[in-house]
């Protein structure tokens, strides 16, 4: 345990202690309903979504390359999830809802088991193959991944549409009760007071972080992130990494795009219109260099966390929602602008010594 | 790399775009001859002004190295800003208004990029929250409605001249026509050109060499955000009403217009007249579309489609490029 401790760099948690701060001022300023366990579930349940995704982004920005696709990749993961649903279900989404029985007698069953698997397993697999698309344009074509996802980004957008035309859908029209309550259970339910997606979020960090840390994926996206030339001549596979890495993060959009489409039970295709950012927001607050060769699957967790916390709570301490983008913003800015101001007042603070020691060297002279 | 194909690379770089707009030109003119009517290329030629007009300051952008992401939440803080100023100023007062508008954010972001030293990515995407936040407070998230009978003149950028029998959106045209070359004398002919490519190609060697890189930068975002501005008012007049939930995502539709122009995103090289082509071929690939009964899904799907079919062709240079070495 010791040992671990001693292995972590502290000066690197400063998106950890901010949250902390920001649930000890909560507390402290007595926001109403902050102290419950519904409040911080909500709070949970967001960040998990931009968590999952955000453990895939903080491998891509690592690599020094990012993805602008995935809003757009999860609205049409989770617009074809449900359709694949409705394709499996044997009951006509047209009819009353929650009616299983024909007039004539015939007992619709939804959705049989294979069914759904099959729609999970293909969701996810959709999730990937977008994922190898960007990954392939951006290391094969030499495309800049900025504008190859770009283009993607147009490409899934309009996809969600066509595989929707155009509508939303939702979920519980093709299914029976029951099978109604598994799809709930995954997007709401709790276990000990905490979402499901939490310990999703959770698993998807613990093995974001092994890919990390502890295998040669994760070395090479750092040592990428760094330096190509170095790590092209140093024998790594560069092209390969870069696949892998898009590949796995379009495994992560599918996942949170998932639990999701189970947690607002519907799939609309203009949902998510900048996701992306969201998350590119949370990792790079999470202290992951957008200069690439650096990154925390921790610290992009507890990043989640903290914007997750600031949307849930700034209604409760009565502050109008429309300031969320400015004080959002702003954090960004003096995130980003501290290391520049430290090296300021660092100057200044040379300066005055050496005016101090000029001024006691004339005096001495004289 | 043989003679041809080094030739073939040079014209592609200076008129692929020309060519991409030639072929939509052919194809529509198979499936959807109605496009091709001289009505309706004179108007698809005005509606492109609203993307053409900020794909001007995003060339300079992204010539210098960066890019501009907050130019959506400009136009839709302009929009208000205008909105709101006309009753009361009047419309020139209120046009400049907007445009100074515009231009501080530019400064914004500028200075947020030189003197604070962040990224340009995350400079400009926090001041693009910034000023919609802005916005949506300054109005409370309601739309400015303009009245149509108490403000007449607010349809000024949008209203239809007759010109050779034409109806054609005359301010929208000459406004566009009007920055560009503006733009273009700035990007050939002056100083400021030289700087702004200078400081694309490596920003430390022109800071040796004493180039004034802080004010290229502030100077080069004060034009993304005037243009963006400009291109708001049109927007606006339009639709009479300013909010600030208009333009999310728009910076997309002009970065997409600025890279399909032929400007690289590794900076240091611009075009000008592409960026131009560009919008005009995204503006008529739109009004085709539409006049072939597809609607909006289909669009999106063709533009995604063009831009990195483009990008492959460009991706294929480069990789000639490496064989060669």
């Amino acid at each position: 345990m010791i040992r671990v401790l001693k292995k972590v760099d502290f000066r690197d948690l400063i998106i950890f202690y901010a949250l902390l701060v920001l649930w000890l001022l909560l507390v402290a300023l007595d926001a109403p309903g902050f102290r419950q366990f519904s409040t911080f579930a909500s709070i949970m349940q967001i960040a998990s979504f931009m968590g999952i995704c955000g453990v895939g982004m903080t491998l891509c920005i690592a690599s020094k390359h990012f993805d602008q696709s995935i809003g757009a990749m999860m609205a049409l993961l989770g617009c074809t999830f449900v359709v694949l649903l409705q394709a499996f279900s044997d009951r006509p989404p047209q009819e009353t809802v929650g009616v299983m029985v024909r007039p004539d007698g015939v007992v619709y069953m939804g959705i049989p088991w294979q069914g759904m698997l099959a729609a999970f397993l293909i969701t996810i697999a959709m999730g990937v193959i977008c994922g190898l698309l960007n990954g392939v344009l951006v290391a094969k074509l030499r495309i800049p991944a900025f504008i190859a996802t770009l283009g993607t980004l147009y490409v899934f957008r309009g996809s969600a549409y066509l595989v929707t035309g155009s509508n939303p859908i939702v979920i519980n029209q093709v299914m029976t009760k029951d099978q109604y309550g598994i799809f709930n259970y995954l997007g709401t339910g709790k276990i000990l007071h905490i979402p499901f997606s939490f310990y999703v979020m959770i698993a998807c960090a613990i093995a974001g972080g092994i890919v990390l840390r502890k295998m040669k994926l994760g070395r090479d996206t750092l040592a990428i992130g760094n330096s190509v030339e170095a790590s092209r001549a140093s024998g790594i596979h560069i092209d390969k990494t870069k696949i892998l890495i898009f590949t796995l993060l379009g495994f992560f959009v599918g996942i949170a795009a998932i639990l999701n489409t189970c947690f607002v039970a519907s799939a609309n295709p203009g949902m998510f219109p900048r996701f992306e950012f969201d998350v590119i927001t949370t990792v790079v607050l999470g202290g992951t260099a957008l200069a690439g060769g650096k990154g925390s699957i921790f610290n992009s967790i507890s990043a989640a966390l903290f914007i997750a916390t600031l949307t849930v709570c700034m209604p409760l301490l009565g502050i109008n929602p429309y300031y969320d983008g400015i004080i959002r913003g702003s954090i960004l800015l003096l995130a980003f602008s501290s290391n520049e101001i430290r090296r300021q007042i660092e100057v200044q603070r040379i300066k005055a010594a050496a005016r101090r020691e000029a001024k006691t060297r004339a005096a001495q002279r004289a | 790399m043989s003679r041809q194909a080094k030739l073939f690379w040079f014209y592609w770089e200076r008129f692929g775009i020309l060519a991409i707009l030639a072929l939509t030109l052919v194809v529509f003119s198979i499936f959807a001859p109605s496009v091709l009517s001289i009505g309706n290329l004179l108007t698809v030629l005005c509606r492109s002004a609203i993307v053409a007009i900020p794909a001007m300051g995003m060339t300079f952008a992204i010539c210098s190295g960066g890019f501009d992401l907050s130019v959506g939440s400009v136009v839709g803080l302009s929009t208000c800003v205008w909105a709101a100023a006309l009753p009361t100023l009047g419309i020139v007062p209120a046009t400049v208004l907007t445009l100074a508008a515009g231009a501080l954010c530019g400064v914004f972001n500028g200075l947020a990029i030189t003197k604070l030293k962040i990224a340009t990515f995350v400079a400009t995407l926090s001041m693009s929250f910034i000023i919609r936040g802005v916005a949506l407070v300054a109005t409370d998230g309601s739309k400015q409605m303009i009245s149509r009978t108490a403000n007449p003149e607010a349809k000024f950028f949008s209203q239809n001249y007759a010109v050779f029998g034409q109806q054609i959106q005359l301010v929208q045209l000459l406004m566009m026509v009007l920055v560009f070359l503006v733009g273009y004398l700035l990007y050939r002919y002056t100083r400021f050109g030289v700087y702004v490519r200078s400081v694309g190609s490596h920003e430390p060697s022109a800071r040796t060499s004493g180039l004034p890189v802080d004010r290229t930068l502030i100077f080069v975002f004060m034009l993304t955000g005037a243009t963006a501005s400009a291109s708001a008012l049109i927007t606006s007049s339009q639709l009479m009403q300013g909010a600030a939930t208009l333009g999310v995502g728009f910076e997309l539709e002009v970065i997409t217009a600025t890279i399909l122009g032929g400007t690289s995103l590794a900076g240091g090289k611009g075009n000008v007249w592409g960026s131009l082509v560009a919008a005009v071929m995204l503006a008529l690939i739109r009004n085709g579309l539409n006049l072939l009964g597809l609607s909006d899904e289909y669009q999106r799907l063709a533009i995604g489609l063009i831009l990195l079919l483009a990008l492959a062709i460009s991706g294929i240079q480069e990789l000639t490029k490496e064989a060669r070495k």
